[in-house]
């Protein structure tokens, strides 16, 4: 092994003479392993400031009570209280369902989009690269862009999509696409796809062409049709790139705040408001900072539960 | 051997010229440094072609006679400037001035970032202003004027006059709330349209744009629940809700931007709006804002309040209690307020004692196109009670309240009494909390 850190045992050396020779690779091999976290130190102290820090301030103000309007420098302790506050509040089941909507209509939506289309291209198809290309270019844009471009297209007065779907006859009048009880969420939900599907598109289309074509042929020569081949081997052989996916992208949108927030800032009233939205809101439009904080570690935990699936699932693929 | 370069410079030659590059360089850093370190900031919500235009010039006017201050103006969006301001407090590096409206200065007044100017630069400069600025309103606590007022604004119903007249209604006799629901349905029959504008997309907007409500029945504003005057309350409510079925329902999704986009791109015909919203919507609506189309009207009155009225509020640079460059910043706050400075700024009218419409147009940036808009905004003022924006703590938090309730009572889904009997404990805590 290269370098000075094997943890293998070495043999003795001639100069063991004295018989202290474990002593002597017990010292070395700490030194080494001190050299190693040495070096390891500006990463640790990086993430201590950028992570670390941030993250015991919040868990420690989600336990004091500290509200900007009542003095700044007032930070009383209060334990849980924030937590049970949260428990309290009547609009909570709401902005749990929306965040359950969001997560479970984003992800369900990127993953059927990206599915098909990566199935779809992943075949002898002509200009392939070109499609694929075009599929990806969504997620080139920023996702303030895409949402506020958004926003233009779905505007329920001069939005473009009904200016076309007026003219064609579809719609008798203007429909309110980000305000109506309808048809806000759907709305929502087209414009997470449309901006998030490209990163699964290539995870499953990379997933697909490792799939070796064996497979299909002897499944073409067993009389598999096309469904049969696809549940019982595409799907298969894909599951551990859609496992990693589907929890990747739980936390993604779990945290995801730009979307909704430029689309309809969590209203009309609470109706599209999830929770990386309450966080900001109830943290810096309210002042109500250990509130904020306190949902902000609710929505956390989620997303940690998330991130440790993801963490053992590619342990154990490893 | 002698090494040239290929300016036949010997190697001393280069290596000195290098050298003494090298330390303008640095002495040049230095003074930079040595410069931003007594340079003024503001962080203010200059958005409109007009307001940008202002600053930059005031700026560098200011810049041209305080070489040794220079003024750094940063704009963000007005829907963030509230925040970016307390953003910059709490991290330690406020600005020198920040920037807000009415509404914003009793909660800055309750942290205990800002400072009467008054206080630096004496009577005098107080007396600048137009008395009602300076004896009454949300930016006078204790006796004392809290911020650098830039804009004043007369508030009103702008209307499109040309609707009213379609449908034979006068626009001046829209005088009580009765008669502005019969007149948004005249229009909307006359029209096929849903005419009466409302940004109700977000808690401060909804809150924001019928606030003229409560002062129009007897009330300070929304967090208003004095128990004598819970009629008063029920009875917005109920008007708001009468105004319903002429709201369009795209309403509820828009912003302020949006909403004032509405009356310019003629989807709404009837706004709630401040007398800057000719400069807000002049650059891109030439045609629209003339008289023949476009007329501000009094705001109606509820049966319990003074009846037609308009009320004020200003945009205004606050002094940030701790600026860290304070005397420069008091006389950068001098400068901004004088009577040239403040004549040359084009929303709203000046805050100026006795201005007239011919001094105005001289030096506002639309000049001769404004003038029927002042002439109207000062006979608006003339005829009715000018009434204060009474600000409150809390207050986005309370807007919030409202807002959830106001979207029920909009939905029947909640009556108006039963509406301000779940506000009432709700709000009055939250105010109470916030030692309002």
């Amino acid at each position: 092994m290269a370098g000075g850190a094997s943890l293998m045992p070495a043999p003795a050396g001639p100069r063991d003479t004295d018989g202290s020779g474990g002593a002597v690779r017990s010292v070395a091999r700490w030194g080494d392993t001190g050299r190693g976290y040495l070096y390891l130190a500006p990463v640790f102290a990086v993430l201590g400031l950028v992570v670390g820090w941030p993250l015991f301030e919040a868990a420690r103000m989600s336990v004091h009570d500290v509200y900007l309007l009542s003095g700044r420098t007032q930070e009383t302790f209060i334990g849980l209280e924030n937590f049970r506050t949260f428990g309290r509040d009547a609009n909570a089941p709401t902005y749990l369902l929306n965040t359950a909507i969001f997560v479970l209509g984003g992800m369900g939506g990127q993953f059927a989009v990206a599915l098909l289309l990566a199935v779809l291209l992943s075949r002898r198809v002509t200009f392939a690269a070109f499609w694929r290309g075009l599929a990806i270019i969504p997620w080139a844009m920023p996702i303030t862009v895409t949402a506020l471009v958004w926003r233009w297209i779905l505007n329920g007065q001069w939005g473009i999509l009904n200016y076309v779907l007026y003219e064609l006859g579809v719609v008798s009048e203007y429909v309110s696409w980000l305000s109506s009880q309808t048809w806000m969420w759907p709305s929502i939900l087209i414009v997470n796809v449309w901006a998030g599907f490209p990163f699964m598109f290539v995870n499953l289309l990379s997933g697909l062409q490792g799939i070796s074509p064996e497979l299909y042929e002897a499944a073409q020569i067993d009389g598999a049709g096309p469904l049969r081949t696809f549940v019982r081997i595409t799907l298969p052989l894909l599951r551990p790139v859609i496992a990693a996916l589907l929890l990747l992208s739980t936390v993604v949108h779990l945290r995801d705040f730009a979307t909704v927030w430029i689309l309809t800032s969590g209203g009309p009233g609470i109706r599209s408001t999830t929770l990386s939205q309450l966080v900001y809101i109830t943290s810096f439009r309210y002042f109500r900072m250990s509130y904020g904080a306190a949902i902000g570690i609710i929505l956390m935990s989620f997303s940690l539960l998330f991130t440790v699936l993801y963490l053992r699932r590619v342990r154990f693929e490893v | 051997m002698r090494s040239m370069t290929t300016e036949g410079m010997t190697r001393r030659q280069f290596h000195a010229r290098l050298l003494g590059g090298a330390a303008a360089v640095v002495v040049g850093g230095r003074r930079r440094i040595a410069s931003a370190a007594t340079k003024l900031t503001s962080v203010a919500a200059m958005v409109a072609e007009a307001e940008v235009s202002w600053e930059r010039e005031t700026a560098r006017r200011w810049n041209q006679g305080h070489p040794d201050t220079p003024w750094e103006p940063e704009d963000v969006g007005w829907e963030a400037i509230f925040e970016k301001v307390l953003a910059y407090e709490k991290a330690g590096t406020p600005a020198d001035l920040g920037y807000g409206w009415t509404g914003f200065t009793a909660d800055w007044h309750r942290m205990g970032i800002i400072e009467p100017p008054e206080d630096f630069l004496g009577k005098a400069w107080k007396d600048r202003f137009a008395d009602h600025i300076t004896s009454r309103g949300g930016d006078v606590i204790g006796g004392k004027l809290w911020c650098v007022p830039i804009q004043d604004a007369f508030y009103g119903l702008v209307c499109r006059r040309d609707w009213l007249r379609e449908a034979g209604v006068e626009p001046y006799g829209i005088r009580t709330w009765d008669l502005l629901v019969d007149a948004m349905g005249k229009v909307a029959r006359a029209r096929r349209n849903k005419p009466f504008g409302l940004p109700l997309g977000n808690a401060r907007n909804a809150g924001e744009k019928t606030e003229w409500f409560f002062r129009g029945n007897g009330l300070n504003n929304l967090a208003d629940f004095d128990p004598a005057k819970r009629a008063n309350y029920v009875e917005v409510l109920e008007t708001l809700q009468r105004l319903r079925p002429y709201m369009p329902d795209d309403a509820f999704s828009q912003d302020y931007t949006g909403h004032r986009q509405a009356f310019a791109t003629g989807v709404a015909g009837f706004i709630s709006i401040g007398d800057y919203y000719f400069g807000e919507v002049y650059p891109t609506a030439k045609d629209l804002m003339v008289r023949e189309h476009v007329v501000i009207v009094p705001y109606p009155g509820g049966s319990k309040g003074p009846g037609p009225f308009t009320s004020f509020d200003l945009n205004s640079y606050f002094l940030m209690k701790s600026s860290k460059n304070k005397e420069k910043a008091v006389q950068l706050v001098e400068f901004l307020t004088r009577r040239e400075n403040l004549l040359r700024w084009s929303l709203g009218h000046p805050p100026v004692k006795g201005w007239t419409v011919d001094e105005a147009v001289k030096t506002r940036q639309y000049g001769e196109a404004e003038r029927w808009w002042l002439e109207d905004v000062l006979a608006l003022a003339s005829k009715v009670p000018v009434l204060a924006a009474v600000g409150m703590v809390a207050k986005n938090e309370v807007q919030q309240v409202y807002y959830e309730h106001l979207l029920k009572v909009l939905d029947k889904k909640m009556t108006p009494a039963d509406a301000y009997d779940a506000m009432k404990p709700k709000i009055t805590a939250l105010t109470k909390a916030a030692g309002g």
